[in-house]
């Protein structure tokens, strides 16, 4: 009994952590074609991948060239945070330059940037409305249509809804598959996770992340599939958050438990979809 | 003498915060929004009923809540309208004015409020910040310059929190925070829920100083005094009219959301009612914390925001994520820190179960503590700056967004707002009435109700006689707060709301009324109509046609 209970309590953790994150993973992998899953997963990867060698972020454009920025916004976070060299970070551009070059036709063709003839319009109807031209032009133009495109996306990327309720109980804003990343009740160690986040081992690579994706995202027309990206940070968080909560107190307490049985019925509900 | 001056200093800048106040409220203020709201009209004109016959348009006398549309309007709003109508008639200004005066009110007390329970480092700095950025918050201004009783239930909250405080170290004061707290339970509907729990909250926490010698009396006195004051509530309570909006609008009542087609044998756990009812009742009150609806989207609802503007600017969302980690992590802030983060937690509960998404009515409270957050984060970034000219190019640059956003408030509010949201509004019922009395004299009326509920806002620009429309249009009175039977089509004079029925109304000379879906085009051409009237909205599309039956050309045809 003593030893079911040791056993029980040394996997618990990770059980937990598990039920937590393949959510996401198991969710893209069941609603696409296996090149899509791919083309979704492999950046992920290559960024843990990263953490060791910042070379591997090279390939992401490569891969994925909606996640073009990424690679740039990353290392200049990094270097912010004097995690590299200047030598390396050179090193580092004078390769991306080339496939940023490469790859920029068709980012720029899924990005924010092309002319949006019926935002536009808007735009002329609504300078018509003004007695003031200063104020007509202050309010509407054209760098206002992307400065709302890409706010529009920041803070879709940066609504918990969005991760937890696929984004009910409101609409997205751009075509979306609507797909589960992770089961509600994580949301409790995702935000003790957050709270908690200036005492993770690898807080910057992880804040470096996030800046890196949530900015890269925030210039495309579609980001969903591609914010799979933010995947390994945030499971980072929610693992870190769980610890926190396992280690809370030295009283008995059963979240858990709780919690194990309202992610295994998310997991059921997301299978029988 | 340093320190006298930075006293009138800080009076100085509150004053100028409170002006500030003042004009994004009170500019246009029963203008703009152009229209009358058939709840706003329907305020009014039973506000008009009481002074004038002391009795509800339905013929009830100074009621506990108001039936009006079967929705049991909350009283306190439509009994602060009423003294105001003999000194400024009853206008759209009238029933606008409280909601201006109390979110005004709001200011000293918040300001005194924060300045109190905060740390002395910090206190004076966050009660202006947090008050400068309630005066220019488009989710306050919004209720402070339209007809919604969730504003003066704020103030009467935010009041009472205030004298609870002062009652901690002087105990006769909660007597006056009882009666403010009290006074905002019959205010709005989510203060039924909101004020009870934060007051068992601050009650828990302080148990130890209310329940020293010198202070139970005095929480003796308040708990009677608070009774008093919500016995006609309490004796409603358990009424249908009491619960009505509560049962129509509760997500506990409909089917729950996410309930998945399959005949597998999990289907009794994954369909299970209190799992799905909990799961969406979390997605509802996470989404009132969701950076995309405080910072893009705003309300859904189309007379609870602006265009182009959302419940708080763009500029403010760094420093409130900011703010809030500094809420949680720094345990020196002083009693504020509690009170933020209880109210941050309880002001959406009422809110978060209903079934609408992130209703700003519902949850204005919650205003308060995330622009206490936004404030803390803007002090905290503005004390990291190391040098001097950095802090006063900072203080230009905010300066700077604030004039930004001011000009911002005043597109929104008052040029798209009027462009796009009118007929949300309801406009044109005042045009329409000053034509019915230009053309119809005698003769009958009909006015279409097929889209809306046009009776309140004909009887509030008519000024009709309370008297006559009560005798009219009488209800069983003993059952007023029980019996949820209604009749939608009313009589006002020889004015009456219903549908339009094209073969009977064609039939004799009368006025006919409706929206361009009511009286089209084609039915006036069909139909010989006469057109006598065609309002406008501010966009040139038809809000209503006036027309006439022809009943001479049609017999000779």
């Amino acid at each position: 009994m003593i030893r079911l209970k040791n056993i029980y309590n040394k996997t618990k953790l990770p059980v937990l952590v598990f039920l937590s994150i393949i959510f996401w993973p198991l969710n893209l992998f069941i609603n696409n074609s296996p090149k899509t899953f791919l083309v979704s997963v492999a950046p992920a990867i290559l960024t843990a991948l990263s953490y060791q060698e910042p070379l591997f972020l090279l390939f992401i454009p490569i891969i994925s060239p909606k996640l073009l920025l990424f690679p740039l916004i990353f290392i200049l976070v990094v270097f912010y945070f004097k995690k590299i060299s200047k030598t390396n970070v050179f090193l580092f551009l004078i390769f991306y330059s080339f496939i940023f070059l490469l790859r920029w036709p068709d980012f720029y063709n899924q990005s924010i940037f092309p002319y949006d003839y019926e935002a536009q319009q808007q735009v002329v109807r609504d300078t018509q409305l003004y007695d003031s031209v200063f104020l007509a032009r202050l309010f509407h133009n054209k760098a206002k249509i992307r400065i709302d495109d890409f706010n529009t996306n920041l803070f879709s990327l940066l609504d918990p809804n969005n991760y937890f309720f696929n984004f009910h109980p409101r609409l997205p804003l751009s075509p979306n598959q609507m797909l589960s990343k992770y089961g509600f009740a994580t949301f409790v160690p995702l935000l003790i996770g957050f709270i908690n986040l200036n005492k993770i081992k690898y807080k910057e690579y992880l804040i470096s992340v996030f800046i890196g994706a949530l900015v890269s995202l925030s210039f495309l027309k579609i980001f969903d599939a591609h914010d799979f990206i933010l995947w390994i940070p945030l499971s980072i968080l929610i693992s870190s958050g769980l610890s926190k909560i396992d280690n809370l107190s030295n009283r008995k307490n059963y979240f858990g438990e709780i919690y194990a049985v309202v992610l295994l019925i998310e997991l059921v509900r997301l299978v029988i979809k | 003498m340093m320190n006298k001056f930075k006293k009138y200093l800080i009076y100085i800048i509150f004053f100028v915060i409170l002006l500030l106040a003042f004009v994004t409220r009170f500019y246009k203020l029963g203008q703009a929004p152009a229209g009358l709201y058939l709840d706003e009209a329907a305020q009014g004109y039973n506000a008009y009923s009481i002074l004038k016959t002391g009795k509800d348009e339905f013929g009830k006398g100074f009621p506990i809540i108001f039936r009006s549309f079967n929705d049991f309007k909350t009283p306190v709003y439509i009994y602060l309208i009423t003294p105001l109508i003999p000194i400024f008639g009853l206008t759209k200004f009238t029933v606008r004015f409280p909601s201006f005066l109390f979110s005004l009110l709001t200011f000293p007390y918040l300001y005194l409020l924060i300045s109190n329970i905060t740390n002395k480092k910090l206190a004076k700095k966050l009660a202006l910040l947090t008050s400068l950025l309630l005066a220019i918050s488009p989710w306050h201004i919004l209720f402070g310059r339209t007809n919604f009783e969730c504003n003066v239930a704020l103030f009467f909250f935010i009041a009472g929190s205030y004298y609870f405080f002062i009652g901690l170290n002087k105990p006769k004061y909660l007597i006056l925070s009882a009666l403010f707290w009290a006074l905002a339970i019959p205010s709005y509907h989510s203060q039924r829920i909101i004020t009870p729990i934060m007051m068992l909250v601050l009650l828990f926490k302080y148990k130890n100083q209310l329940l020293k010698d010198g202070s139970r009396k005095y929480i003796l006195y308040g708990c009677l005094l608070g009774f008093i004051i919500l016995l006609p509530t309490l004796l409603v309570s358990f009424t249908p009219g009491f619960l009505s909006r509560a049962t129509t609008l509760n997500i506990f009542k409909t089917s729950p959301v996410g309930i998945i087609d399959t005949k597998s044998i999990f289907s009794f756990i994954i369909n299970n009612k209190i799992y799905l009812n909990v799961r969406e009742f979390m997605s509802l009150y996470i989404s009132y914390f969701s950076p995309i609806n405080m910072f893009v989207l705003g309300d859904y609802g189309l007379r609870s925001s602006f265009p182009a503007l959302s419940t708080f600017f763009v500029w403010q969302a760094p420093f409130y994520f900011i703010g809030l980690y500094y809420l949680l992590k720094d345990k020196n802030l002083g009693k504020i820190r509690h009170y933020t983060i209880s109210l941050l937690l309880i002001a959406p509960i009422p809110a978060a179960v209903t079934r609408d998404p992130y209703t700003t009515i519902r949850a204005l409270p919650l205003v308060i503590p995330q622009l206490i957050a936004i404030s803390l984060g803007i002090i905290f970034v503005y004390e990291k700056l190391a040098k001097q000219w950095i802090k006063i190019a900072a203080i230009i640059l905010f300066l700077s967004t604030v004039g930004y956003s001011l000009l911002k408030l005043y597109s929104s509010v008052i040029v798209l707002n009027e462009y796009y949201r009118a007929p949300y509004w309801n406009y044109g019922w005042e045009k329409v009435v000053d034509s019915i009395k230009l053309h119809a004299g005698e003769m009958p009326v009909v006015v279409d109700d097929a889209r809306g509920e046009p009776y309140s806002q004909i009887v509030f620009f008519l000024k009709y006689d309370p008297e006559d429309f009560q005798a009219k249009n009488t209800i069983d009175l003993k059952n007023y707060y029980t019996d949820m039977s209604r009749r939608k089509s009313k009589t006002i004079g020889n004015i009456e709301t219903r549908g339009i029925n094209w073969e009977h109304d064609l039939k004799k000379e009368q006025i006919l009324v409706g929206d361009s879906l009511a009286i089209s085009r084609e039915q006036i051409e069909r139909h010989n109509l006469t057109l006598l009237d065609e309002i406008l909205f501010p966009d040139g599309s038809v809000a209503f046609r006036i027309v006439r039956t022809n009943q001479e050309a049609k017999d000779s045809n």
